[in-house]
C-alpha cells in the first residue's frame, strides 16, 4: 500500500476504505463519479435520481467492500453495474422528475449565453426523449457504447448477458434511434457535426 | 448493413454519435461528495462500538455456555444413591469359603477369588458366583455355627425359637467339633484354598486347578 492513496490501485484503495481511510474512500469517489453520474443520469433521464443512484453505489462499497471482485472485472465496470441496477429501479418514474441536463444543472457563473442555453436544452431534451423510448434494455447497451465507450464484452458484463445478445440489443437499439432522430435532423433541429 | 450489424462500426453510427452528443449531461454536483463524506464517517463511527458489542455478547455467550457446562459436571448423577441403595443383598453364609478344617487359614485382608466349584457328575448346578467375604480364622467356626443353627430354625415347626447355645467353654469346644464335622458342606470340603497365588484359585484334592 503506497503511502499517498490517491496513486493506488483501487484494490488499494478499497482495502485502505475498509479500514477506516476516509481519503481513499474519496478518491475512489473523484476517479469515477463522473462516468456513474453520467450514466445515471442519460438512463434515468433525471438530475435527482441520478445523484440518488450515484450515492447509494459508491456508498455500497462502504457496506460491502469486498463484494468487489478485482479478477472478474474492473471497479468502473462494477460501479457502471450498480448504477444500471438502481437505474432500471428508478427508470420508470424517473422520467415524470426534473429532466438530466437541463439548465438547472448546470453551474452558475459561466458558460454559454441564455440563448445558446435554450438550444442546448432543445437538443438534450430531443436527444433525451428519443432515448427514453427506447426500452431500458437497448437504452443502457446503446448509452454504454455511444456514450461510455466501451466494448461489448464489458457490455456484456454489465448488463449480464451475452455478448451476441448485446450485439442484437445494440443494433436495434442504433435502428430504433436513428430512425426517431432522422426527422429532427432533417429538419435542423439536430446538427449532424 | 450486414457489417455494421457484425461489428457496430461505421460511419452511420459516427452521424449517430454526434447526434448523441449533442446531449451534454453536466459533472455530478459537490452534494454528492458531501453527503457520501458524511455517510462514510457515520458508518465508520457507528461500526467500532457494533463491533465491540459483538465481542462482548459472543463472550457472554461462552460464559454462558461454560456455567452451564460445569454445573452439569459438578450435579452428582442422581443414579448413584439409587445404586447405593440397590445393591445387591450379602451372600448367604453357604457361600462363604470357610476353608476344610486343619487347612491353611487365608490371611486376613487377602481379596479371595469369586468362588467357583465344580460340578462332579449328578451334582445340581452349582451356585452362581458371588462375591467372598473376608473370613478370620476363628471366625469361620462360629458362622458355620451360626449356619446350623439357622438351618435348625428352618427346619422347626414355625413359632418356635432359635436353639440356644450353651455359654459354656467345654459346651461351645463340643459344638465348634461338631459344626466342623457334621456342618461344612461335602463339596466345600473337597476343595482347598491356595495361598499365596494369584490370581486366587481353588484346588481339588486331585490337585485339579480351577481358576
Amino acid at each position: 500500500m503506497s503511502a499517498d492513496p490517491r496513486v493506488g490501485t483501487d484494490e488499494e484503495l478499497l482495502r485502505a476504505t475498509a479500514d477506516g481511510d476516509e481519503g481513499a474512500f474519496l478518491e475512489i469517489y473523484r476517479r469515477y463519479r463522473d462516468r456513474v453520474y453520467r450514466f445515471a443520469c442519460r438512463m434515468t433521464g433525471s438530475a435527482d435520481a441520478a445523484r440518488d443512484v450515484t450515492h447509494t453505489c459508491f456508498a455500497s462499497l462502504l457496506e460491502s467492500p469486498f463484494r468487489y471482485d478485482g479478477r472478474r472485472a474492473g471497479l468502473g465496470t462494477y460501479l457502471c453495474a450498480a448504477a444500471r441496477n438502481q437505474s432500471l429501479r428508478r427508470a420508470s418514474r424517473a422520467w415524470r422528475e426534473r429532466p438530466a441536463g437541463t439548465s438547472p444543472d448546470r453551474r452558475p457563473g459561466g458558460g454559454p449565453g441564455p440563448l445558446e442555453r435554450v438550444l442546448e436544452d432543445e437538443k438534450a431534451r430531443i436527444v433525451r426523449e428519443a432515448l427514453s423510448a427506447l426500452a431500458p434494455l437497448h437504452r443502457e447497451v446503446l448509452i454504454l457504447a455511444e456514450y461510455e465507450d466501451f466494448d461489448l464484452a464489458t457490455i456484456a458484463e454489465i448488463v449480464g448477458a451475452e455478448v451476441g445478445a448485446v450485439k442484437v440489443r445494440l443494433h436495434r437499439a442504433r435502428r430504433k434511434l436513428r430512425a426517431a432522430l432522422e426527422v429532427h435532423v432533417r429538419s435542423g433541429a439536430l446538427a449532424v457535426e | 448493413m450486414k457489417a455494421e450489424l457484425r461489428s457496430g462500426d461505421g460511419p452511420e453510427r459516427e452521424d449517430l454519435r454526434k447526434v448523441l452528443r449533442q446531449w451534454h449531461v453536466p459533472p455530478p454536483p459537490p452534494e454528492i461528495e458531501d453527503d457520501l463524506r458524511r455517510t462514510f464517517r457515520r458508518r465508520r463511527a457507528k461500526g467500532r462500538p457494533a463491533l465491540w458489542l459483538s465481542i462482548a455478547a459472543a463472550l457472554a455467550l461462552i460464559a454462558v455456555w461454560r456455567i452451564g457446562v460445569n454445573g452439569r459436571a459438578v450435579t452428582p448423577a442422581p443414579s448413584r444413591p439409587a445404586a447405593a441403595l440397590a445393591s445387591p443383598p450379602p451372600p448367604p453364609t453357604e457361600a462363604v469359603d470357610v476353608g476344610r478344617p486343619g487347612s491353611a487359614s487365608r490371611p486376613a485382608g487377602r481379596p479371595s477369588a469369586p468362588f467357583s466349584a465344580a460340578r462332579h457328575p449328578g451334582e445340581p448346578a452349582p451356585a452362581p458366583r458371588q462375591a467372598e467375604v473376608i473370613v478370620e480364622p476363628g471366625q469361620g467356626r462360629l458362622l458355620a455355627e451360626l449356619g446350623s443353627s439357622l438351618r435348625d430354625m428352618r427346619q422347626a415347626a414355625p413359632g418356635t425359637s432359635m436353639p440356644r447355645i450353651e455359654a459354656g467353654a467345654s459346651d461351645q469346644r463340643a459344638a465348634f467339633a461338631a459344626a466342623e464335622e457334621a456342618d461344612v458342606p461335602e463339596y466345600r470340603g473337597g476343595w482347598e484354598t491356595v495361598a499365596g497365588e494369584w490370581p486366587y484359585v481353588h484346588r481339588s484334592r486331585q490337585g485339579e486347578v480351577t481358576p
